[in-house]
């Protein structure tokens, strides 16, 4: 029996092995605070900071710290820069609007109308866009509307209108740049959400006599719900904080809150002026999400 | 018997206000093969996981050979788990897997492939070694599951419900295999299962729980012989319990009024005692009763036939009114038919008292 | 629902819907090669005159390579630090995992402008500045709750006891990380990567605040959209779009791949 004795005396050095192996620091205990120490560092303090110097003046080109809510006040007594405000707000409300019309029916005719097999693939190329740049995605749409660019070209040629359509640098623009993007956004969210339905309401629905159309509106629009509300809210956060669709589309013709901000930094280096406007923006962003935060499941995605 | 390897010492665990182990002291010898036997939410697998090290205890203490190990971590516990769901690394080949213990032991290389190929070939898969994982079957998957434990020789090897995934043809085949296997390696199993017949199979000693408590342990045979409690009675196969009060008690024989009459029995207990009589159906017989140990349990009408292979599972009514249903295992060659009411019987010797308080 | 054919108002309703979805990438494509001055009909061509143009433009192929140099790098920090928050989430849930959780999320709920003009505000103040460096930073943040997501969703069920069983046969924390959770995660941390990547690849306005001399694709491109329309605008445009699908392609295929899955 050596052998036994042998892997005995093993077993006992394997144990020690074992038992001095475990004495190092816990790692998995600390592991996390790094990320969490990253984002502090460059995105809390910076917000924190954003918000002391919208408290501040510039005064000659320096930064005073007179913690005063000066700029604030300007903000709601200058008429145009209040106007930015409400400009985002038309904007972005009309762009959601509008992408929700187009993408639900899209999304309603890609999970019910399109055989599963195509499905999939359909989807994937409704949103493949979606992955070009906002300056790439904004320059495209000019290509299109300028006034001698595809869109007035072709219906010039057809006969249609006699004059170019004026669409680029205005709000339509923007609208448009806007529009093409969510509804690729919301399609996606819109679909996701449809195809979770249990198919059995639908047929629950149509056995116990309701037509077509009585079906989609009481039973998959409500059912549905969720899936807008969270695009809906996406279209909403990303639409008033970009900078670039307005800029390239909509020209110097009405200036949105982006704008407005990136003004203040480019033309005057007015950080404070810049500051207060983008807690503004984003307190506006804040007040809606809380407002429909019940209705938002964004882990139903 | 020696000192036992695997002690608990009043050890309970506590998720909020749920109580998911109350109190329970144990001990295990060594190279005994132990089967945590319960019903899901018994708090078996809790205490496996705490013996294991993956859960604190709220109270009480663990010792392994002898030392605490209560707060100690996994890894430097002379245990080692084999998870339900194997937890075998999806990356590796099988040689590496089973290899991971030794590695990290800093074993060297050729020693390590040696011990394991050689632990491979106790499970049965020599030839599987440069197998991926995703390219082996569930019962594969197992072996290799029980070689990776087993290489880095565990004082104690702990098994958590390992079977419950696989199907029934190769859940009977590994449970031979583990058997023989324990016995090869005179190691420890603790073994955790809600199949009563494979704690049976399996185990030198059942521990049987039931809300986070030990119902009761011991051999398999005199856990389903004598269980300690109705409990335990019905948990470990089928039984007939007959409800009753004590008349009269004496020299290790009580008699006992129930609906059935007064019953004579061996037991303990007090007259004026409401206790529970179990009794296995396949202890109840048809026929006269002639003998001194027998009781009759009164007449009733055959119904309900099903043929089970080996006997005949029936119901019979009997007591006033047929009022009490008595489940019995009867020969094959016992015909189905009269509806005459036979006479039924047991041996006095095969009725368990069990007394209210051990409910 | 459907009886495996596209009935033809359904068919007509998909063309006119993907016809206004392609319209401006067919034109973009399109006339990037155009053989006159002006990307606008009639289309004349087609030529590479303009691919060659952008590709011997030394700012272009600057910026090209700065672009490729931050998604690389700050998508590989988002990527660990993400791991490294969803992994010691996951092992030992650290005190106040609310708030560390809130923390990670925030900035997905912030506009990148403001975030990009904290982080220009603080660089300024501290004298760090404006440089790729600063970009890149800045991506990082923006990319970190990201990856955090995809790499948390994954981790769980099977991995549990995957981790548990390393550590029971002895191996520690980092043995147990870097043998094991991490060649379990590739695929998540793969497809993390590569969304990230593409998300910077795309980003114009942090970009646009924080770079000074030297820029990022998006803002090179912003930039020569001053000089008006040309076709070498589209050459470059064609350029950026053909990467981010490729990337995003990569990304979807990854995440197809799921860890922990031994069958």
């Amino acid at each position: 029996m050596t052998s036994d004795t042998a892997r005995l005396g093993n077993t006992r050095d394997l144990r020690i092995a074992a038992h001095t192996a475990g004495g190092r620091v816990q790692l998995a205990r600390w592991i996390v605070w790094p990320p969490v120490l990253f984002t502090v560092l460059f995105f809390v303090v910076p917000l924190v900071v954003m918000a002391c110097v919208s408290l501040w003046t510039r005064k000659h080109g320096a930064l005073i710290p007179d913690w005063t809510f000066v700029n604030y006040e300007k903000f709601f007594s200058k008429g145009y820069l209040r106007q930015a405000l409400f400009n985002s707000f038309e904007v972005t409300l009309l762009t959601t609007a509008i992408s929700v019309l187009l993408a639900y029916p899209l999304a309603y005719v890609l999970a019910f109308k399109v055989p599963e097999r195509w499905q999939r693939l359909l989807l994937l190329f409704a949103v493949l866009p979606f992955w070009t740049s906002y300056v790439v995605r904004s320059y495209s749409w000019l290509l299109v509307i300028s006034d001698r660019g595809i869109l007035n070209d072709t219906l010039i040629g057809l006969g249609v209108i006699a004059d170019p359509l004026k669409i680029a640098y205005s709000r339509a623009a923007t609208v448009l740049g806007f529009v093409h993007f969510f509804t690729m956004l919301l399609t996606l969210t819109i679909y996701s959400n449809l195809v979770q339905i249990n198919p059995s309401h639908l047929k629950a629905a149509q056995d116990l006599g309701a037509s077509g159309a009585r079906v989609l509106w009481y039973v998959t629009l409500p059912l549905s719900l969720p899936g807008i509300a969270v695009g809906a809210f996406l279209t909403f956060v990303i639409t008033i904080g970009d900078y670039i669709t307005p800029q390239i589309l909509g020209g110097n013709t009405e200036v949105l809150m982006p704008q407005a901000i990136m003004l203040q930094i480019s033309r005057t280096a007015n950080l404070p002026m810049a500051s207060m406007m983008a807690i503004i923006l984003m307190v506006c962003v804040l007040a809606v999400y809380f407002a429909i935060q019940r209705h938002l499941k964004m882990d139903r995605l | 018997m020696s000192t036992p390897v695997v002690e608990l010492q009043n050890v309970a665990k506590e998720y909020g206000p749920v109580v998911a182990v109350e109190d329970v002291s144990l001990s295990v010898q060594k190279g005994e093969f132990v089967v945590l036997l319960g019903p899901s939410g018994s708090g078996k697998t809790t205490l496996l996981s705490m013996l294991g090290g993956f859960t604190l205890p709220t109270r009480g203490q663990i010792l392994i050979d002898g030392a605490d190990v209560t707060g100690v971590a996994p890894a430097q516990r002379p245990t080692v788990t084999v998870f339900q769901d194997y937890a075998l690394f999806p990356h590796m080949t099988v040689k590496d897997n089973v290899a991971f213990g030794l590695a990290m032991r800093r074993v060297p290389k050729p020693q390590r492939t040696e011990l394991a190929n050689a632990a491979l070939t106790q499970v049965g898969l020599a030839d599987f070694g440069d197998r991926r994982i995703h390219e082996i079957s569930g019962g594969q998957r197992q072996r290799v599951a029980l070689a990776r434990a087993i290489v880095i020789e565990p004082a104690v090897l702990l098994l958590d419900e390992p079977l419950g995934a696989l199907d029934v043809k190769i859940r009977r085949q590994m449970q031979n295999e583990l058997h023989t296997l324990q016995r090869e390696l005179n190691a420890t199993f603790i073994h955790v299962t809600h199949d009563q017949e494979e704690a049976m199979s399996l185990a030198d000693t059942i521990v049987l729980l039931n809300h986070g408590r030990i119902e009761d342990s011991g051999p398999p045979e005199r856990i389903y012989r004598e269980p300690a409690s109705v409990f335990a009675a019905t948990f470990m196969g089928d039984t007939n319990i007959i409800r009753g009060t004590i008349a009269k008690s004496g020299r290790g024989n009580v008699t006992v009024d129930t609906a059935l009459g007064t019953l004579k029995c061996h037991g303990q207990g007090e007259p004026g005692e409401a206790v529970s009589l179990s009794v296995r159906p396949e202890a109840i017989r048809c026929g006269a009763a002639n003998g001194p140990d027998r009781v009759k349990l009164g007449s009733g009408r055959l119904s309900d036939f099903v043929f089970q292979g080996t006997f005949r599972r029936c119901l019979a009514a009997t007591g006033p009114d047929a009022s009490v249903q008595l489940q019995l295992r009867l020969p094959l060659d016992t015909q189905a038919g009269s509806d005459a009411p036979t006479p039924i019987w047991t041996r006095s010797t095969d009725i368990v008292v069990l007394r209210e308080s051990s409910e | 629902m459907t009886n495996g054919r596209i009935t033809f108002p359904v068919g007509f309703y998909l063309v006119v819907m993907f016809t206004f979805i392609y319209l401006p990438v067919i034109i973009l494509v399109l006339f990037s090669f155009q053989q006159g001055l002006l990307p606008i009909p009639p289309f004349e061509g087609p030529s590479l005159e303009w691919y060659t143009k952008a590709f011997s433009n030394s700012r272009l192929m600057d910026a090209l390579l700065n672009s490729i140099i931050i998604a690389v790098s700050s998508s590989f920090c988002a990527t660990f630090l993400g791991f490294f928050a969803a992994y010691g989430i996951f092992k030992h849930t650290p005190v106040g995992v609310r708030a560390v959780r809130f923390v990670l999320m925030a900035p997905m709920t912030v506009s990148y402008l403001i975030i990009g003009l904290g982080l220009l505000i603080v660089f300024n103040f501290s004298g760090i500045g404006k440089s790729l460096v600063s970009v890149g930073i800045a991506h990082s943040v923006i990319n970190l709750p990201i990856c955090y997501a995809i790499i948390y969703s994954q981790l769980g069920g099977q991995l549990r006891n995957i981790d548990n069983a390393a550590h029971d046969l002895g191996a520690s924390d980092l043995q147990t990380m870097v043998y094991v959770i991490l060649p379990t995660m590739v695929p998540p941390m793969l497809a993390a990567f590569l969304i990230s990547a593409t998300l910077s690849w795309d980003e114009f306005i942090i970009a646009f605040l924080l770079s000074s001399f030297d820029v990022t694709l998006p803002v090179m491109i912003f930039e020569m959209l001053r000089a008006g329309l040309t076709p070498e605008v589209n050459a470059a445009g064609t350029v950026v779009f053909a990467i981010s699908v490729g990337m995003a392609f990569l990304a979807a295929f990854a995440i197809l791949i799921r860890p922990g899955r031994s069958s």
